[in-house]
């Protein structure tokens, strides 16, 4: 069976928001999407930054070459940039694994 | 938008040993994380409707539906900020997916400088041509009819993706099919293409050369019963010529700009350097092909250049013209000389360092879309090839070109139209051109030059080594058929 993604709704006053008005807390498995949205989110970005992380180490075996001539000197621009973006990446990636563990992430 | 090449290097001076060790090990390490970057980019580009896709467990939600806001028990039930999630997935995808773009941009380039790994492509190749080189002998009707097959699905999707017409696709789709064909057609015509046929060709690679070589025995009488067998050389003086050689690239501006400058059909140019400890070098610049039938450089010339018999080459036309002209330019059998050519002039060039090895102390020779790979090029001569994947020209001769420190091969790929991956090419547009022409020549050597290859950087050196001197004077010299 295909299942469908039912966009949510913003209206109280539909057939849809009528049916699902009673449903108990207890009884609701938000609960639990939320904790398994929360963890899958939090694998990712885990392994983003070591990702991130072993990139930065092979830009640092990569900025220890010597590599003569004009074309050396534009690789290791390149190396010092993609290290930059290396960084603030796992920056980012930090935030976002701080974010979805604390409370702001909830609504 | 320019069509764009870039280049692949095999051959030349490697770097030594460890410092290869060091570069691939550099390159895998980059290549490896960029695989890892790309995967978790694609991961997180999917990750807001995989968190979507989990809301579908609590269907009756009123917090995850956006339903149900004025319930009294709202608060208890939870939902992610998924405004927030998707936000931050995209900058994570964005991220990740920018990094190892870089990442593989640097692996590429190092394995390009260094021919990491050049050894395994030429191996490849070589498989290649001699598999299709079996399948044209054995099954030559099957064969031809797949080639004719590939050709028409290139034309046909090449000009769909243009949105018109344009046959130069039936051309530069098949190249990599060209020289393994061109090898099996040339045994097959000549052998028959017998099992030992077959076996002896998976041993050599000269199997157009041998072709030739029988065609010649016939069209070279014919050619000079026709067009005359004596060649006119004198010294003519264009309004317009080429200027100094101090390097490759200048080398083949000047290659080209005998024609872009209009210097007369079947004629080349001979520069005498003085060098600073008094002696001379020379530079001999020789263009292609021109088409015209009391010229030299006539088409049916092309067969005899290209013949695995040394007499037949020291007799075509061309190859004879060349060396009048030289001789007349005063040119000492021990004063070095540098040869320059596109298309049959570079073939002309590799005949000037087989076969005439014994007249000049030729040096260097740089040839530009040149099928010259079974030329038996004298030891002590360095050459310097450039060659496109797709021109089809350079695979005339059924095989790839050595790979030693002597012999540097520049393999410029054109890039699919709209790419601008590499150096653009001069002159062209987003139509799919011939990719013999010079400008892709000079433009495959910017990149090869741009990617700071030692292996470049000593021909260069030995090219300039070659002349090393002050242009004294620049001789134009032009050659007529007579009976």
């Amino acid at each position: 069976m295909t299942s469908v993604f039912v966009p949510p709704m913003a209206s109280s006053d539909t057939p849809w928001a009528r049916a699902t008005a009673g449903v108990s807390p207890s009884a609701c498995p938000c609960r639990y999407v939320l904790d398994d949205s929360r963890a899958e989110m939090t694998a990712l970005a885990t392994s983003t930054i070591r990702m991130l992380r072993r990139a930065a180490d092979a830009l640092g075996q990569a900025s220890a070459l010597e590599w003569d001539g004009e074309a050396g000197a534009r690789f290791h621009t390149d190396v010092r940039a993609a290290l930059s973006l290396a960084g603030a990446a796992e920056s980012r990636a930090t935030t976002t694994l701080t974010t979805i563990d604390g409370p702001g992430a909830v609504t | 938008m320019s069509a764009h090449v870039t280049t692949r290097i095999h051959g030349g001076p490697g770097a030594v040993r460890a410092d290869l060790d060091r570069f691939g090990a550099v390159a895998d390490a980059l290549n490896g994380a960029a695989t890892a970057l790309r995967q978790a980019g694609a991961q997180w580009t999917m990750l807001p409707s995989r968190l979507a896709h989990r809301t579908q467990r609590a269907p009756f939600c009123p917090k995850l539906n956006g339903t149900g806001t004025s319930t009294p028990d709202m608060h208890t039930h939870v939902s992610l900020d998924y405004g927030m999630t998707t936000a931050r997935s995209r900058i994570h995808a964005d991220d990740t997916t920018e990094l190892a773009t870089l990442l593989g941009t640097m692996a590429d380039r190092i394995i390009r400088a260094y021919s990491l790994y050049s050894t395994a492509e030429g191996i490849a190749a070589r498989l290649m041509n001699e598999g299709l080189q079996i399948a044209a002998e054995c099954a030559p009707g099957p064969t031809a009819l797949a080639f004719g097959a590939l050709t028409l699905g290139n034309t046909v999707a090449g000009s769909v993706r243009e949105g018109g017409f344009n046959p130069m696709y039936a051309v530069t789709g098949s190249w990599w099919a060209q020289e393994g064909l061109l090898a099996g057609l040339g045994s097959r015509l000549f052998t028959g293409g017998g099992p030992a046929s077959v076996l002896a060709g998976i041993v050599s690679t000269d199997e157009v050369n041998d072709a030739a070589a029988n065609i010649s025995a016939v069209s070279a009488p014919l050619n000079d019963a026709l067009f005359g067998d004596a060649i006119d050389v004198r010294r003519i003086h264009p309004e317009k010529g080429i200027g100094g050689t101090s390097c490759i690239a200048d080398a083949l501006v000047n290659v080209h700009d005998m024609r872009l400058n209009d210097v007369e059909y079947g004629s080349i140019a001979i520069q005498r350097y003085r060098r600073d400890d008094g002696t001379t070098a020379w530079m001999v610049t020789v263009p292609g092909t021109d088409g015209h039938l009391d010229s030299p450089f006539s088409w049916q010339t092309n067969v005899e250049l290209m013949s695995s018999d040394r007499r037949q080459r020291q007799a075509a036309d061309s190859a004879r013209m060349v060396d009048e002209a030289m001789r007349m330019a005063g040119i000492g059998p021990d004063e070095p000389v540098a040869i320059v050519g596109h298309s049959q002039g570079g073939i002309v060039a590799a005949v000037m360092a087989s076969d005439f090895a014994d007249r000049y102390d030729i040096r260097h020779i740089v040839t530009a879309g040149s099928p010259v790979a079974n030329h038996p090029i004298a030891e002590g001569t360095w050459v310097t090839s450039i060659e496109m994947n797709d021109e089809l020209v350079s695979n005339l001769d059924g095989a790839r070109n050595p790979a030693t420190p002597a012999w540097l091969t520049v393999r410029g790929h054109s890039e699919p139209v709209g790419s601008t991956a590499g150096t653009p090419v001069e002159d062209t547009d987003d139509r799919k051109f011939l990719t013999h022409d010079m400008n892709y020549m000079k433009a495959a050597w910017k990149d090869a030059k741009a990617l700071g290859s030692p292996a470049v950087a000593a021909h260069e050196e030995h090219f300039r080594q070659t002349i090393n001197g002050t242009l004294v004077e620049t001789s134009y010299y032009r050659g007529r058929l007579e009976r």
